[in-house]
């Protein structure tokens, strides 16, 4: 991929992502949680690997001197180029015989229902390590009943003392540590 | 621009046209232009982009929990779950949605709690935005409180099962006592009585070494009992051999043995027919309480004597093991 990234280009980058360490670190996080969303709706192969040289990238052109207005919409216009060239390489390698492969194949009931039964160990080994209020807050939040989920959410979110969109953003961000928790478990799992 | 009608069944709420484009996006379904607009937007207003994940989340929801019309359910399993980082996505939220019906089905009524929550991830919640320091030194503290708790809870119940185990005993050996009172009191003034007839007998050797059948109340097993002689263990007596006889409805018989000395810490005892099988043995006895000397009584059920010559023998036991043979008493046993 591309060249090793030099400290002084990663400071700058994040010097350009916020006033103090603490403010350009929760840009940082968050940009690079976009930008590996944008490569899996993208359907890139790689979404991590491509983000982490999107953000190369961009620090490198600082480190150059490159004046960036808008690091959001700059970003995007790298990862868009990234994705472009990752979708092209990926193409290229693979053969009309891979993509037959790629048919889905009669399901083994057998592995299927063993994987289920590791994912769900896994989740709950992930829901036991999590703080109490994200937990009691993902199962309130997420949990299906009869009664109107709007309203549910509605009364969630003033016994927290929370806006109805910061509610949902806080749930959504609880679930997808959740599932990169259990994504890690059930990799380390299936590896042994 | 087209506009696809999703129908999900279980949704409350129309979708707003930023939904449905969305939706639309994350099926693959908008066109070049547009997918770079919504992109573009989502880069820069973050707001927006946390508004696709929730439409994500409930998307992939939907599909697990059966709630998408055919058609959208068509267009997620060939566009949008094809991709591993969003089959992943999908078995996620699968697994989520099973655990949650779990924990649903297990809260009983009005229950609050959804998962079992241990003791210290209470306490560490009811300390959260302490600072880090206090925080820590308060955990450290109610540990080290409830540690000492536990230990001092489990040193007094070790202490009442002690207390219980040796009134328990205590109680015991009373009723012991008390259940055989009546029997030792019994015993000594048989012995006596049997000490008292072997003098007699001793002195008027003439007279036949008869034993006396001692009648029990009425209610109890009728016995008989014979003194043995301590027996020279080289030589044999040197008198006429013993006689215990035993009546047809005797019970058991009692071999009583004296001895003048009392050297050893334990003795074995062993009562053998002459060149037959034997009736009993025992290591390990203890000599009953005599002013002088120790005593012996050993009680044999009746039924395992048959007519015919016996030895009865005893041996000591010394601290190191080692075992001195003592006496051997010979006596004959005559069934009627």
């Amino acid at each position: 991929m591309g060249r090793e990234l030099t400290e002084n280009a990663f400071t700058k980058l994040l010097d350009r992502l916020g006033e103090g360490r603490e403010q350009a670190g929760e840009n940082y996080e968050n940009l690079r949680r976009t930008l590996i969303r944008f490569f899996e709706w993208r359907g890139a192969p790689f979404p991590e690997e491509h983000t982490d040289e999107t953000l190369n990238r961009i620090a490198r052109k600082l480190d150059e001197g490159i004046e960036i207005k808008t690091i959001g919409a700059y970003s995007y216009e790298v990862a868009r180029l990234v994705c472009l060239e990752a979708l092209k390489r990926h193409k290229s390698r693979h053969s009309p015989l891979e993509e037959i492969k790629l048919e889905p194949a009669a399901p083994d009931t057998t592995n299927a229902a063993a994987e289920k039964e590791q994912r769900l160990t896994c989740l709950s080994d992930c829901l036991r390590v999590l703080p109490i209020e994200n937990r009691e807050l993902i199962t309130e939040y997420y949990k299906e009943e009869k009664r109107g989920r709007i309203d549910r959410r509605k009364v969630l979110a003033e016994r927290l003392g929370l806006r109805r969109d910061a509610l949902a953003n806080r749930a959504q961000r609880v679930r997808d540590k959740l599932e990169q928790c259990v994504n890690r478990c059930f990799k380390k799992q299936s590896a042994i | 621009m087209i506009v696809y009608e999703i129908k999900v069944k279980a949704l409350k709420r129309p979708m707003n046209e930023s939904e449905q484009t969305m939706r639309r996006y994350l099926l693959g379904e908008l066109s070049e232009s547009e997918q770079a607009s919504l992109e573009e937007k989502y880069f820069t207003d973050p707001q927006f982009f946390n508004q696709i994940l929730k439409t994500e989340s409930e998307l992939v929801d939907g599909y697990v929990r059966g709630q998408l019309s055919n058609g959208v359910r068509q267009r997620f399993e060939q566009s949008y779950a094809v991709h591993p980082a969003r089959s992943e996505r999908v078995k996620f939220a699968a697994a989520l949605a099973t655990r949650l019906d779990q924990i649903k089905e297990s809260v009983s009524g009005a229950g609050q709690p959804t998962l079992p929550i241990s003791w210290w991830q209470r306490l560490l919640a009811s300390l959260r935005g302490q600072r880090p320091t206090l925080r820590f030194s308060i955990a450290m503290a109610t540990l080290v409180v409830m540690l000492g708790s536990v230990w001092f809870l489990a040193e007094i119940r070790q202490r009442r099962r002690e207390l219980a185990q040796t009134q328990a005993a205590s109680e015991s050996q009373q009723q012991i006592q008390r259940e055989l009172s009546p029997q030792a009191a019994e015993e000594k003034r048989r012995a006596e009585e049997l000490a008292a007839e072997q003098h007699r007998l001793q002195r008027s050797p003439q007279e036949s070494p008869q034993p006396t059948p001692t009648q029990d109340v009425s209610s109890a097993p009728r016995s008989v009992t014979l003194v043995l002689a301590v027996g020279n263990v080289r030589g044999g007596n040197n008198g006429q051999t013993p006689m215990l006889i035993i009546p047809s409805n005797t019970a058991q018989a009692r071999l009583l043995l004296n001895l003048k000395e009392n050297d050893y810490p334990s003795y074995q005892a062993s009562l053998q027919r002459i060149a037959g099988a034997e009736v009993f043995s025992q290591r390990g006895v203890k000599p009953g309480r005599a002013k002088t000397g120790a005593s012996f009584i050993f009680t044999v059920p009746a039924r395992q004597l048959a007519s015919g010559d016996y030895v009865f023998t005893l041996r000591g036991i010394n601290p190191n093991g080692e075992v001195d043979d003592l006496s051997k008493s010979l006596f004959r046993v005559e069934k009627r």
